[in-house]
């Protein structure tokens, strides 16, 4: 019930208005779409493709960027209000995932333009998104807490995020991968929840389930460190801040 | 009357509670052990105790006044038995929903106005929209902040953020108040008006752990006292023998 309210409270605060969320992933698209179209390296419907895997990919990338400093943001709170410090990186993933629901329309509408109509992977869909969240609020508990210790985890972030995104089948399939380089890349937990985003609307690029296990064991191992991580490193950030 | 005897259900129980600091600035932080232990690790040298075996219990409606010079934890304790703040060492037991005034601040965030901080303040406490719709005009008053409801909380004077922060705290109706030297800042009307509220609820039977410098208000308020002394163990005991040992301290000066 206190989480529910602070989440709303949190809310309020943060979503600047609707637009915001279509207008900034339709950016994004719309960037890599002539950034890849100079290359001649695009695919069929590329926007539809991109936007695909984009949502769910900005959806993760907000989360990390924003857990480094969410226990900091908050300090004042945490240090008058005697509440399971959880629930501040948890609110923080909760108002991301609001945020990645809202931009959802986005991918409708293109497809809509395109006439594609999605694939039985669509059935699938949920668990890429249970996996996905699982890893948000892992990843969310274990940045913020060692961020608040340790600094550099903030610097390294970043280039991690950044690194990941290109390692990642955000902008292409993981089909084109060679064989070798395709079963290495399976180990990327978001690997196979971004070719299940994909395979609703490319089911012709689908490489099979392999990743999506190792997006299963990822999520949860993911999950579970985040937890334990976040109630060993507790004491010294509640002293930090 | 009422059997004096039975003793009432403790409201804050605290046993053998130490808590350390690194000195340095650039602590030696094994990874291993932050991961293992959940500590950063320091050397010996390095750690700060500013107490440590500090043990003492506070009845229900009982007032206990914390006393020490700069540095020795006081703030430090209110913060443990808020529960924002983990002991090193030993258990703390609070029996009863607290309302902190820490440091000035009852946690505002500073960029929301002061209506914002007083929903999400109170919603942290479990109040409903509704519950607090009711109080608000009465906390504003009282805070004499009525003008400025909407202005961002950073802008207020420290006096003003301290007026709003003990109106908020006071009004929570949480049986525990930890108040941290909220009568050194204000002006003379403020202190007498807190004085009054202090007293309130104090004979409403609440208790209270009151940090102070001010001699005459920890004897107006509190029967006993807790005396912080750096690095040495904390002592505890009626009011007047307290204040009376910490001013004989030949360590005071």
């Amino acid at each position: 019930m206190l989480v529910d309210r602070g989440l709303r409270h949190k809310y309020a605060n943060s979503v600047l208005g609707y637009a915001w969320s279509l207008l900034e992933p339709a950016l994004f698209i719309s960037t890599y779409f002539l950034l890849l179209k100079i290359f001649h390296k695009t695919y069929p419907m590329y926007p539809l493709f991109i936007a695909s895997t984009i949502l769910p990919w900005q959806w993760f990338a907000t989360v990390v960027n924003s857990s480094t400093g969410t226990l900091r943001a908050n300090s004042r709170l945490i240090t008058s209000i005697a509440l399971p410090r959880e629930i501040y990186p948890l609110a923080d993933v909760t108002v991301k995932t609001v945020e990645f629901a809202l931009s959802l329309p986005l991918i409708v509408v293109i497809a809509w333009i395109y006439g594609v109509r999605p694939s039985g992977y669509v059935f699938a869909w949920p668990l890429a998104l249970a996996f996905e969240l699982m890893i948000c609020v892992g990843l969310a508990l274990l940045i913020s807490s060692l961020n608040t210790v340790l600094r550099d985890v903030e610097r390294g972030i970043g280039l991690v995020i950044r690194a990941l995104f290109y390692l990642s089948p955000v902008l292409y399939p993981l089909q084109r991968l060679a064989g070798s380089l395709r079963g290495v890349a399976a180990y990327n937990p978001m690997v196979g929840i971004l070719e299940l985003n994909r395979a609703i609307w490319f089911p012709a690029y689908w490489t099979g389930w392999r990743p999506v296990y190792f997006s299963a064991i990822g999520a949860v191992v993911i999950l579970l460190l985040g937890f334990s991580v976040f109630a060993r490193v507790e004491r010294a950030v509640l002293k930090e801040l | 009357m009422p059997p004096k005897k039975r003793r009432p259900r403790d409201a804050i129980v605290v046993k053998d509670v130490g808590i350390k600091f690194a000195i340095n600035r650039r602590r030696r932080i094994g990874v291993k052990n932050l991961l293992i232990e959940g500590r950063t690790a320091t050397t010996g040298v390095g750690e700060y105790w500013p107490f440590r075996h500090l043990s003492f219990r506070v009845a229900k409606g009982e007032s206990v006044g914390v006393i020490g010079r700069n540095g020795c934890g006081k703030s430090t304790l209110l913060r443990l038995v808020a529960g924002v703040m983990l002991p090193d060492e030993g258990t703390i037991q609070v029996n009863g929903g607290v309302g902190a005034m820490i440091e000035l601040s009852a946690g505002f965030v500073g960029d929301l106005t002061a209506r914002e901080n007083v929903y999400l303040i109170s919603s942290l406490h479990g109040f409903t929209r509704e519950q607090t719709d009711e109080r608000f005009d009465e906390i504003m008053r009282w805070a004499g902040v009525m003008r400025f409801v909407d202005t961002p909380v950073m802008h207020f004077s420290s006096g003003m953020r301290a007026r709003l922060a003990f109106s908020i705290v006071t009004r929570m109706e949480e049986p525990i108040l930890l108040v941290d030297e909220v009568l050194a800042v204000g002006d003379r009307a403020f202190r007498r008006k807190c004085a009054a509220v202090i007293e309130n609820m104090l004979s409403d039977g609440r208790t209270m752990l009151l940090v102070s410098h001010n001699e005459s208000d920890l004897r107006r308020w509190c029967t006993r006292g807790i005396y912080l002394r750096r690095e040495q163990d904390p002592l505890e005991g009626p009011i007047e023998e307290i204040l009376e040992m910490y001013l004989d301290d030949p360590d005071q000066t």
